[in-house]
Formats: C-alpha cells, structure tokens, sequence
C-alpha cells in the first residue's frame, strides 16, 4: 500500500515537473513589457513582433502574425473583430480572409473576449480562423470564436489550450466545442503520455542502474530490520535459528521482499506483484532446498528486474470523463465521453 | 431569394447544357439568348482605336475573361454591352481603357475584377447584377463613373479607387455584402442617394472634393467613415442606419447635414472637425459621441434617446434646441458637457434639466464648470429664469453629493429650503413665517418654562407665537421671558432669525442689483 502511494506521489511529481516548464514560460512572458497598443479607429495586418496587449475593439483586415517569441494578450472584452472577406496581406492560408497565426503565443484568458466578423449580420466564413502553427501557442478561455470559414485551425500536436470556449457560426471543419473539464482531462491526458513516452525512450541502461540501486538498498535494509528486530523477541532463537542461519533467513526476507519492493518503486511502471513474485519464488526454492542460497539470490535479483522490465506498462487515460459544451442555444450541454 | 434560386439554376442549366451540346442558344430567365465563347468577345477588344465600337445586346458569354493572360493591356474601341450575361469570371485587372465602356443590365455571375484599370473616357455599369466579388482596387476613373442601380452581391471592393471625372453615381446601388471603399479619393460631385449597404460599409480614409449626397441612404450594419474627408457640402438627409456609424476623426470642411437621419445604434463623431453640422431631426436610438469634436457651428435640434456627448467638443455654436420634438432628451438620457469649450451654446434650460451628466460621477465637482458656463451662456442670454434654474440644479447637484454628517450639507439644505438657492426670493418670507409659528409652537409645549413678567401664569398659544416673533427679530419680548433648557430653543431661533435676515437682504440685494 506504502509503495502504491510512493508510486501515485510519484507520478503526481512528474506531472508537476512536466507542468513547471510551462508555468516559468507564462511568468517569463509577463515580467517582460508588455506594450499596450492603440488599436482604435485603424485595421489591422502584418506582423506582432514584440509583446503586444489588444483591448476594446480590434479590426482586423488582414492576416495577422504573432511571431515566434512574441505574446499577444488581449484584455478583458476585447472584441477581435474581422472585416469580411479582405486580406489585405493576401497570405496564409487563404488569401482571401483574414488569419490569426500563431507562431509566439496568443493569451486571450479574459472574461468577455470575443473573435469574430466585422459584419454585425454574418452569413459565415467572412475571415478564416486562428491557425496555430508549429511552435506557436493559443492560450484562450472564456471567450466567442464565431463567423470564421474554421475558426480554429491546429494542426495535430500543435499546442491550443481551451478553456470555456464557445464557437458559433463557423465551417464545418472547426472544432465545435471545448470545455473546462474535457480540455483539461486531455491536457493531462497529453501531459501523462508525453511523461510516459519521455520515461520509455529514456536510457534503459540507467534505469536499470537505478533498479538495482534502488533494490540493493531496500534489501539492505529489509535485511538489517530483520536481524535488529529478531534480537529481541526471541522468534528466531525459539525456533532454533543462530548465527549464519539467522543472516541468511533475513537476507533471504531482504532479497526476496527488499529488493522487489525497491525495484518497483524507482519504477512506477511496472507491475509491482509480478516483480515481487519473481523475486519470492526462487527464494522459496532454496527454502524448500532445491537450490543453494547464492544461487537462489542471484536468480531472484535477476528474475525480479526481468519482470520489473517487462511488466511495463504506461498508465491509462481516464476511461470516462464527463465535459460541459456550449449548445447552439447559447447553454451548456454535459457530455460523457467513453473511451475504449 | 427565390429570383436569385431561379436565376442560379437557370445559370447551372444553361452552362450543362451548352457543355453537352454545342448549342448557340441558351436561356436565362425565360429568355433565349445567343450563347458565345468568351474569346469571341475577346478578339473584338483588341480592335484598334479607329475600329468599330463593341457593341452585344442579349448574349451570354461563356468561359473566362482574364485580361492579363489574354493580351488585353488596353482597349482602344468602346464597348457597349446591354443585357448582357457574363456565365464565368471577368477580370480586366490592369487593363487601359481608353474608349467610353457601357455595360447596361449586365449580369456577372462570376466575378467581376477592374483592380487597377484605368478608364480614361466614361464608365458606366447601370442596373447591373454582380453575383460575387467586384473589385476596383484602385481603378482610376477619369471620366465619368455611373454605377447607378447596380446590385454587387459578393464583396465589392473599391479600396485606393480614384474617380476624376465629373460625375459620380451610385445612386440606388445595393451593397449585399461588404463594400470597402476606404482611401478612394472622389474628385467630382458624388452621389449615394438611396444607396443601400446591407454589409459593412467601410469608407476610412476616403476623401470627397466635391459635393456629396448619401440622403437616403441605409446602412444595416457597421458603417465607418474614419479620417474621412469631405471638402464641400455633404448630405446624409433622411437616412437610416441600423448598425453602428463612426465618423471619428472625420473632417466635415463644407456644411454636413444629416437631417432627419435615424441612428438605430450607436453613432461616433469622436474628434471630428465640422464647419457646419446640421442635425435636426435626427434621432439618436443609442448613445451619439461628439467628444472632443469641433467645428464652428452645430446644430443638434435632434432626439438624444439615450446620451449625448459633448465632452471637451470646441465649437463656436451649439445649437441644442428642439426642432420638432418637444424635447431633446428623452426621459432618463444624458448629456455629458465635461469640460466644454464653445463660443456660445442654444438651448433652453428645461431641455436641460436633470439631463446632465458626469461621466466620472465619483467626483462632485466634475460638473461644476459645466453648470457654470450654462449659467453664464443663460445670463449672457438674457435667459435669467433658466439661469437661475440652471443655478439651483447645480447647487443640488452638490447638496444631494453631501453625507449627512458634513455641516455644508445642512447649510446646503437650509439655503434650499429658505430661497431655493437665492432663486425664490418670495420663499424667505414664508420660511421666516413658518419658523416664528413652529417654534412658538414649540414654546408653547414647554409652557413650563415660560415666565411672565407679569406674574401670570401659563402663556396662551398667542402669547407664545408673539414671543417667538419677538426672539426671531431680536426684540426683547416684555410680558414673557423663557427660563431653563427653553433658553436653548430661543437662542437657537435668534440665531436662525439673523440667518434668514441676512439671506432676505442678500436675495433683494441680488434682485434689485
């Protein structure tokens, strides 16, 4: 149970580790300047190439690049909005609408942000989207995606965070609907797969070198406890057990027990019973006097690791996760989503 | 809709057929016309410029016109083209006209581009149908340009186009979609009369030299007319729009009017310039910003259903009377006048009246230069009675902006109650009436402590409003003298009797002088 909570405390460190890099970057982003443009009564296209913060109401008549390196945040009720067919940069994607791309990072995590067409009526389609490229991050929550051809556009494993998102009006091809809870179940859902991924390309060689490690100094110990804590109670006196009988009983209990556990617990993956077997049983041979003791040790080390590594397994996403989605209406919908 | 339906299929119908057969006929709207490959069209344009005029009436054309491609830099012959039906995309982008180009009840069911062509005779494209895009980004028109009841269903776009000739129409003309018109510069005498914008109506930076008419006009969604410039007379007369107007930044040179004009939602004039602005008649249904605009004179005899704003607007007149409603304002809308400059401002004061507002309302002094230049136009006026109201709403105003605990709040309320801030003089002599009665009143309840000089003993309710009288006018009363904690009440009554001396002697001062 112990060595099941280590493992859990474990895995919850390394998606600590695995969230601090981007935490350090959002604290990077803001303690440098940021610069408050006059976005008032002009259109706007070309290229954000330092820190840039949007507020009101934005018009936007053309595409529009974050560089890399560069943030745009956008301030509580900004409204982004897109005139109607007119790319003035005549680029990106389509040449003919305007586009939000993404190459730095775009912060829009505001109450009351809104991206949408100039037109006040729109048909649809009147600007492009968001379109996150390779590199860039779409930080947005709480805010209206509408009247673009896709309004989001990422192409599979650019990084697009949604929080609260609602789309409306858009093309087909636009995702339709984020919520708090599915994006950030996939987010973790990522974030563990990646942390999985990382573990089994790492150096198996090293690994196993902390296995071992790891698995000496829990027999040690197991063994040390064992002989400290017969001392007393008489157990091993009673049933006969003296000098080197008696080291080799607790270094039996260390190898068998110990070293397993120490094993499992360096490594998270594994399957810790299967471990924990293949390190009893060869102990128990000698026990019952098919082997001798070394060898029954040395089998046991050997048969532990082997099982540690090939008992491996990445942990399972959330079989079942349960999301709020904005329904045409303007509520919100809960969706349960199963996965198989 | 169902037209355009019809219209559509009879267009896919007549392409699939001609595409099966090599039929020369096709037919468009219960109508059979000559159907003719594009190129044919195309080898008449490159006739020279002694060459007969191009002229078709009735004929649909098949297959794509694109000039670049087509040897098509210049066109030296003029083309008349009436009811004629273009199946495919037209592009004459770049192209020289140098002969007068007609196209009368045209259809375009492709696109249809003139992007950086340059006539140098007339234009005209009258009561034609654009089904997608048109564009005239930076088209020169050195002639005349008449667009004239032409409907563009797609975008159309006349970004940087430049019209030099002597006419200008786009008089009922329907912008389905969008319509950009920004930086194209008007040389000559435009009209948009009855014009109708059903997209964003976007005409930044656009400068007219000439007279301009949009009376009629409608616009149902965005219309922004930043930086605009309009050298002469413009008139927006009777138009309506439904979605937000900005004229920000705008320089009206000549006189502007927009009489009788409907602001369905929300209309900026943020920093424009005026020279003379009319605005009688118009209704404002949202908020209408003028703040920090200037001119010399505007007249805004309109209808404020929500708020008007005239923060730091300069101008040499404003004219805020009503010119047909009984009143500017409608109940419960404001106007803000936070640091106003301007020559002279015509209004009366109960149009005013409880309409005045501070943007900041935190401070209770913000409004106070705005009360006083009103007071002093009224004075300046002759407007006494107005000034002398619009006196009375300021010192409420700093009155009702007073805690309770603060001493000027009571100094505040008794100025109100005693002549309503100076402006009732006739109230002081009730008030002083009704002080001697209630605090004879008063000494009659503690009758007590009332001692006569006379030995008698309880004073009557008379003996006590004659002894109150005698004590608010500093007379020492002979038959009655109050003892004890009453000392306190007749003491407090002499003091509010120098008080309200004083203040009937400052009002008769302030009337006589």
């Amino acid at each position: 149970m112990a060595a099941q909570l280590n493992r859990f405390m474990a895995l919850f460190a390394l998606c600590g580790l695995l969230t601090r890099p981007t935490m350090a970057a959002s604290a990077d982003s803001f303690s440098t300047q940021t610069k408050a443009m006059d976005t008032s009564l002009d259109y706007w296209t070309g290229r954000i190439e330092q820190d840039t913060t949007w507020r009101d109401t934005v018009y936007v008549s053309g595409d529009m690049t974050i560089a890399s390196g560069t943030t745009l945040t956008l301030a509580p009720d900004t409204q982004v909005l897109f005139l109607p067919y007119r790319d003035d940069a005549q680029g990106g994607l389509d040449s003919t609408r305007a586009e939000l791309i993404v190459e730095g990072r775009l912060h829009a995590q505001a109450e009351g942000i809104v991206f949408r067409s100039a037109a006040a009526t729109s048909l649809g389609a009147d600007w492009y989207g968001i379109v996150v490229e390779r590199g860039g991050l779409a930080d947005v929550s709480n805010a209206m995606i509408r009247d673009g051809l896709r309004c989001l556009y990422a192409k599979r494993g650019e990084r697009v965070r949604m929080d609260h998102v609602a789309f409306a009006n858009c093309g087909k091809q636009t995702a339709q609907s984020f919520s708090r809870r599915s994006a950030a179940s996939d987010s973790l859902s990522e974030q563990m797969k990646a942390a999985v991924k990382r573990y089994y390309t790492e150096d198996m060689t090293l690994r196993i070198a902390k296995k071992v490690a790891g698995g000496t100094v829990f027999c040690f110990a197991f063994t040390v406890l064992g002989l400290w804590g017969s001392e007393g109670d008489g157990y091993y006196s009673d049933s006969g057990l003296e000098g080197a009988a008696l080291v080799l009983s607790t270094a039996a209990i260390g190898t068998s027990v110990g070293f397993p556990l120490g094993v499992s617990l360096v490594d998270p993956y594994d399957s810790l019973p299967k471990t924990l077997l293949a390190g009893v049983i060869p102990i128990g041979l000698w026990r019952m006097g098919v082997s001798g003791f070394w060898t029954a040790s040395i089998v046991s080390v050997i048969s532990s690791l082997t099982a540690s590594e090939l008992s491996r397994k990445p942990p399972q996403a959330r079989r079942v996760s349960v999301g709020l989605v904005p329904n045409p209406k303007g509520g919100l919908s809960a969706i349960a989503t199963l996965r198989f | 809709m169902l037209p355009k339906l019809s219209f559509a299929a009879l267009l896919c119908w007549s392409t699939a057929l001609s595409a099966q057969t090599p039929a020369a006929d096709t037919t468009i709207a219960g109508q059979t016309l000559p159907l003719l490959p594009i190129e044919t069209l195309i080898a008449q344009l490159q006739r020279p410029a002694n060459g007969p005029a191009v002229v078709h009436r009735q004929v649909a054309f098949r297959g794509r016109l694109f000039a670049p491609t087509s040897g098509l830099d210049t066109l030296r012959v003029p083309l008349d083209l009436e009811q004629v039906y273009f199946l495919d995309e037209v592009s004459f982008s770049q192209v020289a006209f140098l002969a007068p180009v007609r196209f009368e009840r045209a259809h375009f069911a492709g696109g249809l581009s003139f992007a950086e062509a340059r006539f140098t005779d007339d234009f005209s494209l009258r009561a034609s149908h654009l089904a997608k895009h048109a564009t005239f980004q930076k088209t020169h028109f050195l002639g005349d340009a008449d667009l004239t009841a032409s409907r563009f269903a797609g975008v159309a776009s006349f970004v940087g186009a430049h019209f030099a000739g002597q006419r200008i129409h786009f008089a009922q003309t329907q912008f389905d979609n969008a319509a950009y018109f920004e930086q194209a510069a008007f040389a000559a005498p435009a009209t948009f009369t009855d014009a109708a914008f059903a997209g964003i109506a976007s005409f930044k930076e656009t400068a007219w030299a000439q007279p301009l008419s949009f009376a009629g006009v409608r616009f149902a969604d965005r219309a922004l007319f930043w930086d605009a410039r309009f050298a002469e007379e413009v008139l927006f007369d009777s138009g309506r729009a439904d979605g937000d107007v900005a004229f920000d930044r705008a320089r009206f040179s000549g006189e502007a009017s927009f009489a009788d004009f409907t602001f369905a939602r929300a209309a900026r004039f943020r920093r424009a310039t005026f020279g003379r602005a009319s605005f009688d008649g118009a209704y404002f249904r949202q908020e209408a910003d003028f703040s920090e605009s200037e001119g010399r004179v505007i007249r805004l005899g309109a209808f404020f259903n929500r708020s008007l704003d005239l923060s730091r607007a300069a101008f040499a007149l404003i004219d805020l009377r009503a010119a047909e409603a009984d009143s500017t304002f409608a109940t419960g809308s404001h106007l803000y006048l936070h640091q106003p400059r301007f020559g002279r401002i015509q209004v009366r004061w109960p149009h005013l009246a409880g309409h005045l507002a501070a943007a900041d309302s935190t401070h209770a002094a913000t409004l106070d230069p705005t009360y006083a230049a009103l007071y002093h136009q009224f004075l300046a006026q002759g407007l006494n009675g107005d000034a002398a109201a619009c006196h009375a709403e300021r010192m409420d105003h700093q009155r009702l902006t007073r805690a309770w605990n603060e001493p000027a709040r009571w100094g505040l309320e008794l100025w109100r109650l005693s002549v309503d801030y100076g402006s009732a003089p006739q109230r002081i002599i009730a008030f002083m009436v009704a002080i001697v009665l209630l605090f004879g009143l008063a000494y009659r309840t503690a009758s007590g402590s009332m001692r006569s000089t006379s030995g008698a003993g309880q004073p009557t309710l008379a003996a006590c409003i004659v002894f109150s009288l005698y004590t608010f006018i500093h007379l020492n009363s002979r038959a009655w003298d109050a003892t004890g904690k009453l000392k306190l009440l007749a003491v407090a009554e002499a003091l509010l009797g120098w008080v309200s001396f004083g203040l009937l002697i400052a009002v008769a001062l302030a009337h006589v002088l």
